[in-house]
């Protein structure tokens, strides 16, 4: 009897103990509710850093936003590790945990996720509030998807260049190359010189993509690369050999250890001088400005080499939007509504003061308190060209680019040769059509 | 104490640990069977295709790479692991001063999370800037090396990181169980006139066998769930140089959303370890005979 007593004691004990744990949380809960009053939380994963001018001149529209009534808070959840971001976006939305606010690019994932019903269509939103014609539209195109739908808002204007050390250039009797083959035969004086050519944070991926794709976007335009996505065209095409074959050559005037090496790595190294060449974006422009750059350091930029007889301009290079700001169609009511709506009418111009290109036309009437460089890149940007290279990473299938992103650095150190590499991507191209 | 003759009792006391177990452990093994059979890309229809991803495996050469590295990985694990945590344990029975410092010192690691340790080796595999390793080798007159770049060292590298980092846990267990065999015994082997290597190799080892074993099964399912080391340090690469199964497994679910497929891999990984377990434990049976 008195075991039985005992048995069913421990067991109420047990229950009571949840019961109890369970009941003080919900009191939690509502004293929680109650402390904040009615602020609307909008959670915003990034795959930014917490310190990128984007987020910060979203926090300070929310802030003007909160000044005028509104009662946003916005919560930022920052990943500023792309491949580790990308891992965990998808994860989350395959568990059924899509954040309200998110940042994505239009991939076939996009594409996919728009199909379900599971992104905000920014055209009929754009359209409703009548913000569409304050976009550039190489910003706010850059974010359709392959069947021209749009999903994501652009937060920037970015171009790529290739910048170099203006003093080892000198120092090897070479100028900036205009081609390609000019490009690789300079990595072969500076090697010989002793300079590492190109100092590339290969361990992230893109600027290898970056690279791989110039030789295809100058012989084709973006063609190539849309016959790929569509598996109407393969690796062992010629653009695609051209592509492996500069990879194959280039890779050597690489510094060692670049497919474990950050971006962040490969610009300290060119800002140190260790480097003679950094591929980057405007993003980066902050680090090579005068009041910026280390002293003594003399560099300079040049866009995309051309070929012979290519089918794209020297003013035709990479310059897109960037990642866009995706919304969860589940939490956009009327509160959210208002407050994008004011994002999209505030955005640029806050974006536009910390010196960066900006996804909507800003009025540049004084441009007097802007740094010579960034006022140059910006006239650069008003002189591009009708075809901007679009993103291998972006267009194609994610098990394509996992595939090329495992066996590019073998290529580029000459562990690999082009047939291998060719291969291995065909039968991605070909798993995936 | 009575109560605990009881076996509805027992069972009680029994249940919330099974409850639990059930929920981490089994419900997510039972899950990942049931996903290893799908077709599914984390949105939309989940398509059931048998053991068609189990087949794709056989054909898949990175999946073969990553066994063949995954073996490697796990006999350097082990061998780090069990050699010199054994190594180090008899070294410092014989010690008898300063001994709970080296213990703490050698512990420290394990208490340290991999991704800050996988950070720290990174660091000192740096080619450019130099780090510590390639430091050593130039003051050697040796060439530095891209430790996390070359084929022939990045397994090497990634796997040594893993074993070094758990030393100090072997230590423990091994020096607890050296220690905990009779001073009686060793004592009447010294006066017959037995040299410390034959007391070593004749009495304690074969008394601490079941520690023995249960350090190898440990060490064993540790590596073949090695993941965080590889995964933080090269990724997986240079094409494919340093991928292991779980390293391989994640890329296959969370990069290119072949969830079906990635679950595939997991089973197998499970099974493997079940395996490795079992294999382990009937040869140290039949040593014990």
């Amino acid at each position: 009897m008195y075991k039985k007593i005992g048995t069913i004691c421990l067991i109420a004990g047990m229950v009571l103990m949840g019961c109890g744990n369970k009941a003080q949380t919900a009191a939690n809960s509502t004293e929680a509710e109650n402390t904040d009053g009615n602020v609307r939380e909008i959670h915003y994963f990034s795959s930014r850093s917490a310190s990128d001018d984007t987020m910060v001149t979203l926090q300070e529209i929310t802030d003007k936003y909160n000044e005028q009534g509104g009662n946003i808070k916005l919560v930022i959840d920052s990943n500023a590790d792309r491949t580790s971001y990308d891992q965990k976006l998808r994860t989350m939305i395959a568990g059924g945990q899509m954040p309200d606010m998110f940042d994505l690019d239009a991939t076939p994932y996009a594409t996919e996720l728009g199909e379900q019903g599971m992104l905000t269509d920014m055209d009929a939103f754009l359209d409703e509030i009548g913000e569409k014609d304050s976009y550039i539209p190489l910003a706010l195109n850059y974010g359709r998807t392959s069947d021209g739908k749009l999903y994501t808002l652009p937060l920037e204007l970015s171009t790529e260049m290739i910048w170099y050390n203006v003093d080892m250039f000198k120092d090897a009797g070479i100028e900036a190359p205009k081609t390609l083959d000019e490009l690789l035969e300079d990595c072969k004086v500076l090697k010989e010189k002793g300079y590492t050519a190109f100092g590339i944070g290969g361990g992230d991926g893109w600027p290898l993509l970056r690279l791989l794709a110039t030789y295809p976007f100058r012989m084709t335009g973006n063609e190539y690369l849309n016959k790929l996505s569509l598996g109407e065209a393969k690796m062992s095409d010629e653009p695609g050999i051209k592509a492996a074959t500069f990879m194959s050559e280039i890779g050597q005037y690489f510094q060692p250890g670049f497919s474990t090496t950050d971006v962040a790595t490969g610009l300290n190294l060119f800002l140190s001088g260790k480097s003679a060449m950094y591929p980057t974006g405007t993003w980066e422009l902050n680090y090579f400005t005068d009041k910026n750059r280390p002293e003594g350091l003399n560099v300079d930029y040049f866009y995309m080499p051309t070929i012979k007889d290519g089918k794209t301009n020297a003013n035709d290079y990479w310059a897109f939007g960037g990642i866009g700001l995706a919304v969860n169609p589940k939490s956009f009511d009327d509160q959210y509504k208002d407050y994008l709506t004011f994002i999209v009418k505030n955005y640029s111009p806050a974006y536009f003061a910390h010196e960066h290109l900006a996804p909507q036309k800003v009025d540049m009437s004084d441009s007097s308190g802007f740094d010579p460089l960034f006022l140059k890149v910006m006239e650069d940007t008003n002189n591009i060209g009708s075809t901007a290279a679009r993103p291998w990473d972006v267009v194609l299938n994610e098990d394509v680019i996992a595939t090329i992103n495992d066996n590019l650095p073998g290529l580029c150190m000459g562990e690999e040769t082009t047939d291998d590499f060719i291969k291995a991507v065909d039968e991605a191209l070909e798993a995936n059509k | 104490m009575k109560i605990l003759r009881d076996k509805k009792a027992i069972a009680v006391f029994l249940l919330p640990a099974f409850i639990v177990y059930s929920v981490i452990v089994m419900v997510p093994i039972l899950v990942s069977i049931y996903y290893s059979c799908l077709d599914w890309n984390g949105i939309g229809k989940k398509s059931f295709v048998g053991f068609n991803n189990y087949i794709k495996l056989f054909g898949d050469s990175v999946f073969r790479q990553a066994f063949g590295n995954n073996i490697i990985y796990i006999l350097i694990v082990m061998v780090f692991q069990l050699g010199f945590g054994f190594s180090i344990a008899v070294l410092l029975t014989y010690l008898k001063k300063g001994r709970g410092f080296i213990q703490t010192v050698y512990y420290i690691p394990s208490v340290i999370t991999v991704i800050a340790i996988s950070q720290l080796f990174t660091g000192f595999y740096s080619y450019e800037p130099l780090g510590l390793f390639n430091i050593f080798r130039r003051m050697l007159c040796m060439e530095p090396i891209a430790f996390l770049s070359e084929y022939k060292t990045v397994l090497w590298a990634v796997a040594s990181v893993e074993g070094w980092q758990y030393i100090g846990i072997y230590m423990i267990i091994f020096y607890s169980a050296l220690v905990s065999v009779s001073p009686d015994i060793l004592e009447a082997a010294r006066i017959d006139g037995a040299t410390e290597l034959q007391i070593l190799v004749k009495i304690r080892i074969p008394a601490i066998a079941n520690v023995i074993m249960l350090s190898c099964i440990l060490s064993l399912v540790g590596a073949l769930r090695g993941f965080a080391a590889p995964m933080n340090m090269t990724k997986g690469g240079p094409n494919h140089r340093s991928e292991i199964l779980a390293t391989y497994m994640y890329k296959k679910a969370f990069t290119s959303r072949d969830y079906g497929y990635g679950s595939a891999i997991a089973v197998i990984i499970v099974i493997l370890s079940i395996i490795g377990v079992l294999l382990i434990s009937k040869y140290m049976d039949g040593e014990k005979e």
